[in-house]
């Protein structure tokens, strides 16, 4: 403890007189370092981004931007009063709730499922990844396909069964489900993923600790395994909610926001008024909007799980 | 293992229950592929036939052909698609990794003037949703001149907002002590980067470039805009080419290119598991 | 037309490194093809090839003598020789004037509209741009098209179907080429309505034999009723495989189901509700929520509740006979020849409501407002229109209806049955989409009013809501 002490306070001193020495190599390999990152993101989002911010304040048709007109934050106080914008603002939290709540548990169960190496793993691993390299339109018109009123291949299934068939997508209270459960089995494996890169780094000593005390089963999982994966279960939490809030092609594809608004969100909502409705100018101020919630939500989320993400 | 190994009947019995749950999800996951599979092995007309009521034809084709994926390679050139994409995806990828790779190390290790900002500024970057900068990426791109260009396909997401924050809480879990050790022995900053940091970094570079290769290989909207020469039109906006209900889709080509698709990056992804998987952390790393 | 690649192979043992070196090698490869092509686009100029018809009906100045490159933005046809005609048209032009090049790029039809919007918006779009004739009027009143006026004959302007040419033109002015016209059905699987002795809808080339939409129903509820019990269930009617299919996927179709509860010389509230919109064509209110309209939707949406007819886009339906009707346009006819169907099947008039309706549009070619070669793209429209070249498409390659009077003249099956019968519905029963600054607004609003409709939602509540919207909407143009 005390040699650690000290080791570190020498090295503290030493780096200290190198950083005297050549600061100016230092520097240049960070610039170099984070140029193109910068660069990158400066060029392709936040411009672009800073571009949509300037739309917002304008009345902009996506077919004639020269004739464009500045009207302040006219946009914005038509959004604040616009009900299918905060309708489709309440689908994306549910829809991102919903997700979290379910999406997250289960991959975590299933990767320490996985990690045990049982009979059957290579498969179910290859079964779980497999919607990730799937392109998420062809996934939606399989699903849709299956997802058919009366004569899908879940409703086949469910009157082979003896059940009443199912409306799905057609009905307003199950469309969202239905979305959602699309979503879930398109991106769990890539929480699995990660939750399996953490458990990695577990030492095996903890388990056997754990074995000695008698601890196992989902007492393990709940009290030694979960607590050592704080940091992992945030940067899954974190990646489930930035893809949540995005999501676009299932509705795209399967529901167009339908029926009844019941599955239209907010970024298929901004989609509307930008490209059916050549809305430009409105579309840019839903966007700014939804940054600026999806901003709060993350901010407070990282307080909720009390970690040491900065912004 | 040590553990296994001392199995009592009861750990046999959830052994094995496991393994069923393990088996049920398994065939949750693949019925829809199974489906997708038969249906590419059918005749178009053949593809919707059988669908309701319930029976083995729904997922067994009666008459199989090889006919779709014919047709896809020989009639609509969806081998130049697959090595558009893959070219995409490559570069992608690579650059991506070099991208974020530095930007996570400067961020998870780093305070500067400004390095709060900064990296609040790539958070924001992580959720912009791509239809709100659709138009002025567009705009953008053009005005660089890389419309039509494979470049115009993977540089706007090369620096990959999610893959900075995903090295840079890597980056941190990395021990202190280990650039310090390598400070005393005078190492430079890159030296340390490139010697010390990166190679702790693997797990990491590994899921940012899966991320990266997923979202390349997947893309649509973008190279649907971006791109005009049909020669360099990449893999999803082929696929498209078969789906448009008005025009009597051509469902039997549809699901073969989809499995075709999503076969390239199926087995890089099985081949990279086992890598991944397979313990790469050195243990006792982790801080 | 696209060189063919093999996929790359995966031999069964690699290591990671030889992976990864071939993956590599890939990239570069891919690299240097790309740099290759890019050099390799300077053809030597070959002595014009004169075209047989010359430019007819083109009538603008002289063509430049200046090397350009002519981009064209259009739909990918299903059919591979519908793609190939125009690749064998382009090459006879570029063969008649060497130093134009043309680029000619495909989207899916479901992809063309918000590409051509992006293009529009990012300032450099395509010379020539083909669009969906119902959208027509945003792209003018947005100024994102050229007049063609001054640069195509008079005779061919008035040579254009009426429903066709209001669409594509404004103040007096012709805005798109007329590319082709469709008009709505009634196709009919014969063997079904005879297996189940339901009395069939007339087949007949004149539409004022159409039965009602309530006979019409009452026929499909019968086929419903007699279905009763057997395994293997056919639906009355098919759903709409336009856009996205199912219920509120095309107001071209649907949108027959409001309007033909109209008559335009029935009292105000009729007349409007055949109108649709108002004159100018920024008021929905009155128009599309009129009673009238209502009673229209209550009768579709009882198409879903009597179950005469699925809730979901179900592709291929009618072609594999698991549907007995299909309302559709007149290339139903060609596709059930094409696919060879297996069944017997006629062709009835589309059914009468107080107005019998069919919206008479189709695709159309417009210069865009931002191409710098604007004579040169009108040349280029010209030729594909003229004459010899539409003959052959609507003769052999296509089979849709000509949108130019004279050319019904010169197709012999517009004297036959099911054709005459299209031609018939053409000149008597086919009306222009409603023609308003917010086309596309209009359309998208009333396809998800009617998609909610045919799902339970109160007609005339749902439409009010969507009048409501579109009348927001279409404020920015008044």
């Amino acid at each position: 403890m005390t040699t650690q002490a000290l080791r570190t306070d020498a090295v503290r001193r030493r780096t200290a007189s190198t950083a005297v020495r050549a600061p100016r190599s230092h520097k240049l390999t960070l610039g170099i370092l984070l140029a193109p990152a910068c660069a990158g993101l400066a060029i392709f989002q936040l411009g672009p981004l800073v571009y949509a911010l300037l739309n917002s304040l304008r009345q902009v048709s996506l077919l004639d931007l020269t004739r464009s007109k500045y009207v302040g934050l006219a946009n914005y106080a038509e959004l604040l009063q616009d009900m299918t914008f905060w309708h489709s603002m309440g689908n994306t939290l549910l829809y991102v709730v919903g997700k979290l709540a379910v999406q997250v548990p289960l991959a975590f169960a299933l990767a320490v499922l996985l990690d045990r190496k049982l009979r059957g793993t290579a498969l179910a691993r290859a079964a779980l990844f497999a919607p990730l390299v799937t392109s998420g339109a062809v996934i939606a018109v399989i699903w849709n396909l299956m997802y058919f009123p009366d004569t899908g291949l879940f409703n086949a299934i469910i009157d082979w069964s003896g059940l009443p068939t199912q409306p799905f997508l057609t009905s307003s209270a199950q469309a969202l489900p239905a979305i959602l459960l699309v979503g879930i089995w398109e991106d769990i494996g890539f929480s699995v993923l990660i939750f399996l890169a953490g458990l990695q780094a577990v030492p095996a000593s903890v388990y056997e600790a754990a074995e000695l005390d008698g601890v196992r089963g989902f007492r393990l999982a709940r009290f030694v395994t979960l607590p050592l994966l704080r940091r992992t279960t945030m940067v899954v939490t974190f990646m489930a909610t930035v893809f949540s809030f995005r999501v676009f092609t299932p509705i795209f594809v399967m529901t167009q926001g339908g029926p009844d608004n019941a599955t239209n969100n907010a970024v298929y909502f901004m989609y509307q008024q930008a490209f059916q409705f050549s809305n430009l100018g409105y579309a840019s101020a839903v966007g700014v909007t939804v940054i600026i919630l999806v901003a709060g939500l993350l901010a407070i989320q990282a307080r909720l799980l009390r970690t040491d993400l900065e912004y | 293992m040590a553990l296994s190994s001392a199995a009592t009947p009861g750990e046999r019995v959830r052994r094995r229950l496991g393994s069923l749950v393990l088996l049920a999800v398994t065939v949750v996951f693949f019925f829809p592929y199974l489906w997708m599979l038969a249906s590419s092995l059918k005749p178009t007309a053949d593809v919707f036939k059988y669908g309701f009521p319930l029976s083995w034809k729904t997922f067994l084709p009666p008459h199989p052909t090889l006919e779709n994926y014919a047709t896809i390679f020989s009639e609509f050139g969806f081998g130049r698609n697959l090595l558009n994409s893959l070219i995409v995806v490559v570069c992608q990828v690579v650059l991506t990794l070099v991208v974020c790779a530095g930007a996570g190390f400067v961020f998870g290790r780093f305070r500067f003037r400004g390095s709060r900002v900064l990296f609040g500024l790539v958070m924001v970057a992580s959720f912009i949703p791509f239809e709100v900068v659709m138009v002025p990426m567009y705009v953008v791109t053009r005005e660089l001149r890389l419309t039509d260009t494979y470049a115009g396909l993977f540089l706007p997401w090369v620096a990959n907002a999610i893959g900075i924050f995903l090295i840079r809480q890597s980056v941190q879990e990395v021990p202190r002590s280990l650039d310090e050790a390598a400070a005393i022995d005078g190492a430079s900053t890159w030296r340390t980067f490139v010697q010390i940091i990166l190679p702790n970094l693997r797990p990491a570079l590994l899921t940012v470039g899966l991320i990266s290769a997923v979202a390349g290989w997947n893309q649509f909207l973008w190279p649907l805009i971006a791109v005009q020469d049909p020669d360099k039109q990449v893999v999803q906006v082929a696929i498209a080419t078969f789906t448009d209900p008005g025009q009597l889709p051509t469902w039997g080509e549809l699901f073969a290119a989809a499995s075709v698709a999503a076969l390239p990056l199926l087995i890089i992804f099985l081949f990279l598991q086992r890598y991944y998987i397979r313990g790469v952390v050195t243990s006792g790393m982790k801080g | 037309m696209h060189p063919s690649h093999q996929p790359p192979s995966h031999r069964p043992a690699i290591t990671r490194r030889r992976f990864l070196g071939a993956l590599g090698a890939l990239g570069t490869a891919g690299a240097v093809g790309a740099a290759a092509t890019a050099c390799g686009s300077a053809a030597p100029v070959a002595a014009p090839i004169a075209l047989p018809d010359g430019l007819w009906p083109y009538t603008g100045p002289a063509l430049t003598k200046q090397r350009i490159t002519l981009r064209v933005l259009r739909q990918q046809f299903p059919i591979k020789v519908q793609d190939q005609y125009f690749t064998k048209l382009f090459a006879q032009f570029t063969a008649a004037y060497p130093n134009l090049r043309i680029e000619d790029q495909t989207v899916p039809f479901g992809e063309l509209s918000q590409k051509a919007q992006l293009a529009i918006a990012g300032g450099s779009p395509p010379d020539i741009i083909l669009t969906f004739g119902d959208f027509m009027p945003e792209y003018v009143a947005n100024n994102a098209a050229v007049p063609l006026d001054d640069l195509i004959a008079r005779d061919f302007i008035e040579d254009i179907v009426t429903p066709t040419r209001t669409l594509h033109s404004h103040d007096g002015k012709l805005y798109a080429m007329p590319w082709e016209q469709q008009i709505l059905a009634h196709f009919y699987n014969a063997d079904v309505f005879a297996k189940y002795r339901v009395e069939a809808p007339p087949v007949s080339d004149d539409p004022a034999d159409a039965w009602t939409w309530e006979r019409t129903r009452d026929a499909w509820r019968e086929l419903e009723e007699a279905q009763r019990g057997d395994d293997r269930r056919l639906w009355s009617l098919a759903p709409s495989i336009m856009g996205p299919g199912g219920p509120g996927s095309s107001y071209w179709f649907e949108g027959i189901f409001l309007r033909s509860a109209g008559d335009k010389s029935g009292t105000e509230s009729e007349r409007r509700t055949f109108e649709a919109v108002s004159a100018d064509g920024t008021t929905a209110r009155g128009y599309v929520d009129t009673p009238e309209a209502a009673a229209g939707m209550e009768y579709y949406q009882s198409l879903f509740t009597d179950r005469l007819t699925p809730r979901a886009g179900l592709p291929n339906a009618w072609y594999d006979g698991r549907a007995a009707s299909f309302i559709n346009a007149d290339t139903t006819a060609l596709r059930a020849q094409q696919l060879k169907v297996k069944f017997r099947w006629a062709v009835a008039p589309v059914p009468t409501g107080k107005t019998q309706f069919s919206h008479g549009s189709g695709a159309g070619f417009f210069v865009a407002s931002a191409s710098k070669h604007v004579p040169e793209a009108a040349a280029l429209l010209a030729f594909l229109h003229n004459d010899a070249n539409r003959m052959t498409w609507h003769s052999e390659v296509r089979g849709t209806l000509p949108a130019r009077k004279s050319l019904f003249e010169r197709l012999p099956r517009y004297r036959q049955h099911p054709y005459k019968l299209m031609l018939n519905t053409l000149e008597k029963c086919a009306y222009p989409p409603p023609a308003t600054p917010g086309a596309l607004s209009y359309q998208y609003v009333l396809n998800s009013a009617i998609k909610d409709i045919a799902l339970g939602a109160a007609p005339a509540e749902r439409l009010t809501r969507a009048a409501t919207k579109l009348d927001t909407l279409l404020a920015r143009y008044r």
